[in-house]
């Protein structure tokens, strides 16, 4: 066997996948090439743009900067996810009605980091929510409403996940 | 931008680490913590290796002992800790400011004091280097930023967490294998950590040795410290420039003062010979200037990140000045 | 009964479903079947003759497949966006005229491979002395970068005006200010990188998937360099990560992909990491700017004279349309007895600048603002007072034949100055804080196409079947700022149907008809007006329906806005869509109609006459409060209240949104955004040293409406997207002299820029107190 190959078994979005990718490969390689989930987006590719940012085990990552092997064990979602059983979150239906997405290049990214933010906190206040987004950039919007459209949702969100019945934020060894 | 091929390696705990490291030259491997600044590094094909060892697994990594914090912890779990931002209140706001929320979800603390030095000769793209000519820290034999710095690499060590624990009086526990696969840890002061050379980064730690934990010396949270930073931006950017600032008050007065600074040099450094002269005073604003001024005659930013050494020595004294009157308004009430 | 009309509203975007879900597809999520990987291999040299590109060591790396080189059919073919200077080939041979010029492109079977390979092609280069500085640019040459430059140098392009008496209109004044102004290059920022893939279709025919905002003129230049009829060639736009401008000009990877593509006989995909699109740039022009201006002693503006520099980098690009602009685009919002304006485009071995947005436009609209700020002080009145004293009023034509047509300026400076608390704040906050003013305007549309063609500037075709929605198609490209959706607008509001009915494809240029694409703000005024002439004349087949079915006159159905057209004279009267429908089809078939837009003939007989004539104009006036921190020379932006006439706001969210963009945008270039460069090379070509503000450093931004209904625009509406990103930057820099008694002629103002203009002024004080002293 090619020593700079493995097989990994990842978690994404609750189905298990067994890929055969490089040691080399990173999280956004393998849900972009191999698994086809192709909503998290290669921007910079070096962790400045958060285009790629997923959650594994709840908290946003950035999965360029992930090894594609370090995430087995551990629960990947994405966006393609981030509905659950629903057509939008209540934080991606705020995220079109404020006018959040223009391009949408960035969206996918936003959405991942908003939604972990909405998970630890009920109801952030403007300033909170721009610092909590602060490593996500934006070109179009000039972020404005984007903040609108986490602060419009937050109440509905916080619901919404409770409801959905995914994966729980893991406890991170160590805290 | 597929990353170059290597072999990662996942230890579980220190004995596979060790075992794994029986078959590894040094300058066969690096350690991955986080993996913000490593492959960001690899991606552009800075120093590449075969072999990547990841501390993500490593049990031993991440457990804190009292008194201690375990160096895979990562930047965003020691933000949110309540018991850290009442001992350390410094530390947790140096924590929350470094690069992003997103990034400090994945960096480490050992990752931030093992932080690799900058350099824009350096850190650009594999295609970049070869069309501007490579330097000292790469493949060269050369320096870009300076005409004769002998071997020595001035590149700049941008860790924000450094100047703080410094001012902190913090000591690193380093743990290295032995041939019988046992790991023989020792203790160090972080101020004899590092070394003035942006290539030959520490004093004496292996390549095969790992940094365990950062210990606080019981007397730390006694201090008031306060942590200035110089960037463009609040957020993604490294600093050009940080004073960390620290003051054990006692009575109304400074009984001990420290100062440390980072992306200054290619060590974040203490300057214990600024500070002796105002022990015992109370830090007036006269005071204050004067370190300021002590401090930016001192440093010696090098040509070699975003805003020019004239702006970021100039900003040494205000950064300073700064930090210390945090440190006063901060003083507890006598 | 109340009509639900759609304009005006808070609308999601059209696309944006697929978008909040992660659906959408863009140029990197497209996968064909035995698609090979490509990368570029740019110039390491600055300036150089690429003597050999060796490619016997790539070959070696495993997948390698082929790789395009210097030589190969087509790569010496010349293209570019404007027909008058088509300076650009595939590859950069034999001469490469920055580092970053593709000099050859290979093709593996995965990514890994081509990176590879990319690494190992071997080039020599005889290394030649390279023109960085543009008025070494200004000199003669025996060897100018390319064939036609200006007598022998390597200026691209000069420009040269003068209306009115401006020397008489200096000698006349009693008050004049100006100077010199540095702006430094910045870049797009798009967060998606460029990226393309080519398909070889089995029956000859070539299919480009290309992230660009201009369809149409890719399509144009694939067909020169693959010398195939235009018909041969496909052009498809995915969803497009934002352009700016940057996505504007058919680029050399397109057509290197193509030729890639067709060698090989499978698809080529190619998709740059972010430090080749700092590469590619095609940005704002780093430039020189020299003005003043002379007004009498109550304020009235005497004349204008101005002089621009301009760095276009490596290729022509857009830069005949840049040089004009700097100069034209100041002709407004004031009125100007007379103007001299002198610029020069040079060429120099730099990454290409071209159009981004508010282009050619921003430099100049800095200097101008900000003198007028100057002048302001020096007459002693507001600088409020002072621009609404010299508005262009509507319906009016300035010195240089624009047409002027609806004008909201003047609302615009009473709704920012009331909003902002202007009168409570100008002069009167303490140190280190202030409040600055700075207007603009801008086109919407390029009257002039750049194909000297009769083929009209937008088309728009129908389609209406028996299910009952409605195809709009169209070549204008939607890249983030809502065009898709403006369509969709149109139609629906004319025909009184939800906009669920609507689906735009506006993708594929084998199904569009013709539009010039998204640039010069052009695609709200134009593809929405041929929108709307199309509805209109669905909109008369239902009413024929209507009559056909009530036995009533036609022209009295209108639509009710609730899927239902209503007899005027006799309210009881209403025939909902689906009969009308019904009864339109019958016998017919599916309903189909096509709109046109043609701008109507403007302007002078005078050379260069074309620039900056536009149907109409948008016109701003923005205010940027701001603290400046004296010791260290930051710039915080607090609060900016933007007041935009926009003709008339299509859809709220979306006009608020392009202008919160362009506000954040400008005030990158205000603060911090700027391409650094050493010897020729690019030194900050990634997202952590290209310093886009994070939203830490953006502001809370109140955007203030100005709809003064645009009497050829559709429904009103005209240009929003562009023309504000301008007025910010002198609003900052004008702030910053309320706060702190200094002004920035340099740009970005940095905080090393700030704090040296303030030890400057300090110098200059002391040394005036001390010559006053002497005097005493």
């Amino acid at each position: 066997m090619n020593q700079l190959r493995r097989i990994v078994r990842l978690k994404v979005n609750g189905h298990e996948h067994e890929v055969y990718v490089r040691h080399a490969d990173t999280l956004l390689d393998v849900l972009r090439e191999e698994l086809g989930l192709t909503a998290a987006k290669r921007g910079c590719d070096l962790g400045t743009c958060g285009c790629c940012t997923v959650q594994i085990d709840g908290e946003p990552i950035l999965s360029c900067l992930y090894l594609a092997a370090e995430a087995e064990g551990k629960e990947i979602v994405t966006v393609e996810a981030l509905a659950g059983k629903e057509r939008f979150s209540p934080l991606q239906r705020a995220w079109a009605e404020a006018g959040a997405s223009q391009c949408g290049f960035c969206t996918p990214g936003f959405l991942m980091t908003a939604d972990a933010l909405l998970r630890s906190k009920a109801d952030p206040s403007r300033q909170e929510i721009r610092e909590a987004l602060s490593g996500n950039l934006c070109r179009c919007t000039g972020f404005v409403k984007i903040l609108d459209a986490v602060e419009q949702s937050a109440a509905k969100h916080r619901e919404f996940q409770a409801s959905e019945n995914r994966s729980q934020t893991a406890t991170e060894a160590g805290n | 931008m597929r990353l170059p091929d290597f072999q990662l390696h996942k230890p579980a705990n220190l004995a596979q680490a060790s075992s794994l490291l029986q078959n590894l030259e040094e300058g066969e491997f690096d350690w991955l913590g986080g993996g913000t600044d490593l492959l960001c590094n690899y991606k552009w094909r800075i120093q590449n290796r075969d072999h990547v060892i990841s501390t993500r697994g490593i049990a031993e990594l991440l457990d804190s002992q009292p008194g201690s914090l375990a160096a895979g912890r990562t930047l965003w779990e020691i933000e949110q800790d309540p018991v850290l931002a009442e001992r350390y209140p410094a530390l947790v706001a140096a924590v929350s400011r470094i690069a992003t929320p997103v990034i400090r979800r994945s960096a480490t603390l050992g990752g931030n004091l093992l932080l690799d030095t900058r350099c824009w000769h350096l850190n650009q793209t594999v295609e970049w280097r070869r069309a501007h000519g490579s330097c000292l820290k790469a493949e060269a034999e050369i320096c870009r930023v300076m005409p004769d710095p002998g071997d020595v690499c001035v590149a700049t060590y941008s860790g924000d967490l450094a100047p703080v624990l410094l001012v902190y009086g913090a000591e690193v526990e380093l743990a290295r294998p032995e041939a019988d696969g046992s790991w023989q840890s020792r203790k160090i002061s972080l101020a004899e950590f590092y070394q003035e050379d942006g290539i030959r980064r520490f004093r004496d730690k292996g390549a095969r040795e790992i940094l365990l934990r950062v210990h606080l010396p019981q007397e730390a949270s006694a201090w008031t410290v306060n942590y200035q930073k110089l960037r463009l931006r609040e957020a993604f950017d490294f600093p050009e420039g940080g004073v960390a600032a620290g003051v054990r008050w006692q009575a109304g007065r400074a009984a001990e003062i420290r100062l440390a600074t980072t992306a200054y040099a290619s060590i974040p450094e203490l300057h214990p010979e600024l500070c002796q002269g105002f022990a015992g005073g109370t830090l007036e604003e006269s005071d204050r200037q004067a370190l300021g001024e002590a401090l930016m005659a001192k440093v010696r930013p090098m040509k070699n990140t975003a805003m020019s050494p004239a702006y970021r020595k100039k900003m040494a004294a205000v950064l300073c000045r700064r930090a210390l009157l945090a440190c006063v308004e901060a003083a507890p009430q006598p | 009964m109340s009509r639900k009309s759609t304009l005006g509203q808070r609308l999601p975007l059209v696309d944006s479903w697929e978008k909040v879900t992660g659906r959408g597809l863009f140029i990197e999520d497209f996968r064909f079947q035995g698609m090979l990987y490509a990368r570029t291999v740019r110039s390491a040299e600055v300036h150089a003759m690429v003597e050999e590109v060796n490619l016997d060591r790539a070959k070696q790396v495993p997948g390698f497949v082929d790789a395009l080189v210097p030589g190969d059919a087509g790569t010496d073919v010349h293209f570019g966006v404007l027909p008058i200077s088509e300076d650009e080939t595939p590859l950069s041979a034999p001469r490469a005229l920055y580092q970053g010029d593709i000099v050859a492109m290979v093709a593996c079977e995965d990514e890994v491979a081509a990176r590879e390979a990319a690494l190992q092609v071997d080039v020599r280069y005889r290394p030649m002395d390279p023109v960085l500085r543009p008025k070494d640019a200004l000199k003669e040459t025996d060897d100018p970068l390319h064939e036609r430059t200006v007598a022998g140098t390597n200026i691209h392009k000069k420009v040269d005006q003068e209306f009115g008496d401006p020397d008489g209109a200096f000698e006349a004044a009693d008050f004049e200010a100006g100077g010199e102004f540095l702006f430094h290059g910045v870049n797009h920022g798009f967060t998606e990188p460029i990226g393309c893939v080519a398909v070889p279709e089995p029956n000859g025919r070539m299919s480009l998937y290309s992230a660009t905002q201009v369809p149409h003129y890719v399509h144009r230049a694939l067909a020169k360099v693959l010398e195939l009829p235009m018909h041969m060639i496909r052009v498809y736009k995915p969803l497009v990560g934002g352009g700016f401008g940057g996505k504007s000009d058919p680029f050399p990877h397109e057509m290197a992909a193509a030729l890639l593509a067709r060698k090989t006989g499978r698809p080529v995909k190619v998709i740059f990491d972010r430090d080749e699109v700092f590469l590619n740039n095609h940005g704002r022009h780093p430039t020189q700017y020299k003005l003043k201006v002379a007004a009498d002693r109550e304020g009235r503006l005497l004349g204008l004279d101005a002089h621009s520099l301009i760095d276009g980098g490596a290729w022509a690009s857009f830069g005949v349309v840049t040089t004009y602009y700097n100069g034209v685009l100041c002709q407004g919002p004031y009125r100007l007895p007379a103007f001299r304006y002198s610029g020069r485009r040079v060429y120099t071995n730099k990454p290409p600048c071209g159009a981004m947005r508010g282009h050619g436009a921003v430099n100049a609209r800095f200097a101008l603002e900000t003198s007028l700020d100057v002048l302001a002080e020096r007459l002693q009145v507001d600088p409020f007072d002072l621009r609404e004293m010299n508005a262009l009023p509507p319906n009016t034509t300035t010195l240089n034949h624009l047409r002027i047509t609806s004008n909201g300026f003047v609302e615009c400076l009473q709704r920012s100055r009331e909003a902002s608390g202007w009168d409570q704040k100008f002069r009167k906050m303490p140190f280190g804080r202030g409040i600055g003013l700075g207007c603009g305007f801008y086109i919407s549309g390029s009257a002039l196409p750049i194909h000297r063609t009769r083929t009209p500037q937008s088309t728009v075709h129908l389609k209406i079947d028996v299910d009952g929605g409605i195809t709009i198609h169209s070549m204008a490209a939607d890249i983030g700022q809502g065009s898709d959706t403006v369509l969709a607008q149109m139609v629906a509001e004319t025909l009184g149907v939800s906009l669920d009915r609507c689906r735009v494809l506006a993708k594929d240029t084998d199904t569009a008809p013709l539009d010039l694409g998204s640039y010069s703000s052009r695609v709200t005024y134009m593809a929405g007006n041929a929108a709307l002439r199309a509805a209109e004349q669905i909109l008369d087949k239902f009413q024929k329906a209507c009559a056909r079915l009530t036995g009533l006159p036609a022209q009295g159905f209108q639509p009710t806005g609730e899927e239902s057209y209503r007899y005027v004279n006799d309210p009881s009267v209403t025939v909902s869509y689906d009969d009308a429908l019904r009864e339109a089809l019958a016998d017919n078939g599916a309903l189909i109609a096509k709109g046109i837009y043609r701008a109507p003939k403007l302007g002078g007989a005078f050379k260069g006459s074309g620039a900056g004539l536009s149907p109409t104009y948008s016109y701003q006036a923005f205010v940027a409060e701001v603290e400046v921190d004296p010791e260290t020379g930051f710039i915080r932006v607090e609060h900016v209240w933007a007041a935009a006439d926009v003709g008339r706001a299509l859809n709220r969210v979306a006009v608020e949104g392009q202008i919160e963009g362009s506000v954040h945008m400008g005030l990158g270039q205000a603060l911090s955004e700027e391409m650094k460069f050493a010897g020729g090379q690019l030194i900050n070509g990634s997202f952590l040293d290209y310093k886009i503000p994070s939203p830490l450093e953006t502001p809370e931004i109140d955007v203030l409406v100005v709809e003064s209904i645009d009497p050829e625009g559709p429904l009103g509406a005209k240009e929003c997207g562009e023309g504000a990103l301008a007025p910010i930057i002198p609003a900052v820099a004008n702030a910053v002299y309320d706060a702190i008694g200094v002004r920035l002629n340099e740009v970005p103002m940095t905080p090393e820029r700030v704090l040296k203009a303030l030890q400057d002024k300090k110098k200059a004080e002391a040394k005036a107190a001390r010559q006053g002293g002497q005097k005493v």
